[in-house]
């Protein structure tokens, strides 16, 4: 049978195996590679170290994930309320400063010296231009809207009533002068 | 030798550094080459240094190893097939020129046997290598491979008997040479 091996053929083919083992053995133990192994091996930076350590271990993962959504909610809500508080600080500030609106049109001189004078922050600072554009803006030219908001014309009071607030005013300084006097005394 | 691994993975690690010519020799049976052999074990070891997180239970660590070298060895062939340059021309010639007669004739065998081992289909090339390069036992080889042991023994059996026909073909043939 032309396929038939018999033992010797095997045996043979064995041997040859272990011969070209030897040889190639003997070229690796004089290259003393156990040694250049271990030295490759120490030179090697290990890649799952982190990686497959970190991923096996769920519960780190998600703590941090969760500090991290925790912190950045709180950093957001510390913004807006800072960022908030801020135009409304700034709009009170540009308010108080700003000229009593029923005297714009009675002293618009003073008023707009006061708003130059002042120091404001940059919202303010763009309120007050707003403002003193209105009060320096001829009164011919302005809308009407903005007349009827801005001026206001002084109160009109018959004799009766001129007479009335006369006295008032008079008992006023009368009172004024007694309890001055007295003090003195 | 400190590794820089946990303790129980330094331990194992340093189990499967004793198997270093097991490993070198199965390269040797896939690469034919004992310096493409010996870079290839280099490999293997690298790749098992780095992964030896995922080795689930001491007990595996053998099987573990030989998957990792029997695929870095069928990778590198692949890559070789693919540049053309894993083919019978570059078996190395063993035989030196100053050697005696019969060094020259135990040369030439052993390159027959090479060319022989290198032809055979992966299939049984792999069992064959695994078995008589690196000594597994059948119950090793059929852990390594995922197949029964039925398949290991068949398998290597036509094997060993590709290469001996191949052996004696090459014997009949050198008279007419």
């Amino acid at each position: 049978m032309k396929n038939h091996v018999n033992d010797d053929l095997i045996v043979k083919m064995h041997d040859l195996i272990r011969q070209e083992q030897e040889e190639a053995l003997q070229l690796l133990r004089k290259k003393d590679f156990q040694a250049r192994l271990q030295a490759r091996l120490l030179s090697e930076p290990r890649r799952d170290r982190i990686s497959l350590q970190w991923f096996r271990k769920p519960a780190p993962i998600f703590g941090i994930l969760f500090l991290l959504l925790v912190a950045s909610i709180a950093l957001v809500k510390t913004f807006i309320s800072f960022s908030k508080s801020g135009y409304l600080a700034a709009i009170e500030q540009a308010l108080n400063n700003s000229p009593n609106l029923r005297g714009i049109t009675m002293s618009q001189e003073v008023g707009a010296a006061q708003l130059k004078t002042s120091e404001f922050s940059p919202l303010g600072e763009e309120i007050n231009q707003f403002l003193l554009a209105l009060i320096s803006q001829p009164v011919a030219s302005r809308d009407e809207t903005a007349v009827i908001d801005i001026k206001i014309s002084p109160p009109r009071y018959n004799l009766n009533q001129k007479f009335r607030i006369l006295i008032i005013e008079k008992k006023v300084q009368e009172f004024l002068e007694l309890y001055a006097g007295n003090k003195e005394v | 030798m400190a590794l820089g691994l946990p303790p129980e993975k330094e331990k194992v690690f340093e189990e499967m550094l004793s198997w270093s010519e097991n490993i070198f020799l199965i390269c040797l049976g896939f690469s034919k080459d004992p310096q493409d052999a010996e870079d290839l074990t280099q490999e293997a070891y690298l790749k098992a240094y780095q992964k030896i997180g995922s080795l689930r239970s001491a007990a595996s660590a053998r099987e573990w190893l030989f998957r990792i070298v029997r695929n870095t060895c069928l990778d590198h062939r692949k890559k070789r097939s693919r540049l053309h340059l894993f083919s019978l021309q570059s078996i190395p010639d063993s035989a030196e020129p100053e050697a005696p007669e019969s060094k020259i004739l135990r040369g030439g065998q052993i390159r027959l046997l090479k060319r022989a081992v290198s032809d055979l289909p992966n299939k049984l090339k792999e069992i064959f290598v695994l078995r008589e390069y690196g000594h597994l036992s059948y119950q090793e080889i059929a852990a390594v491979l995922g197949i029964p042991q039925g398949t290991v023994m068949s398998r290597l059996n036509r094997a060993r008997q590709a290469v001996a026909i191949r052996l004696r073909e090459a014997d009949h043939e050198k008279p007419c040479q």
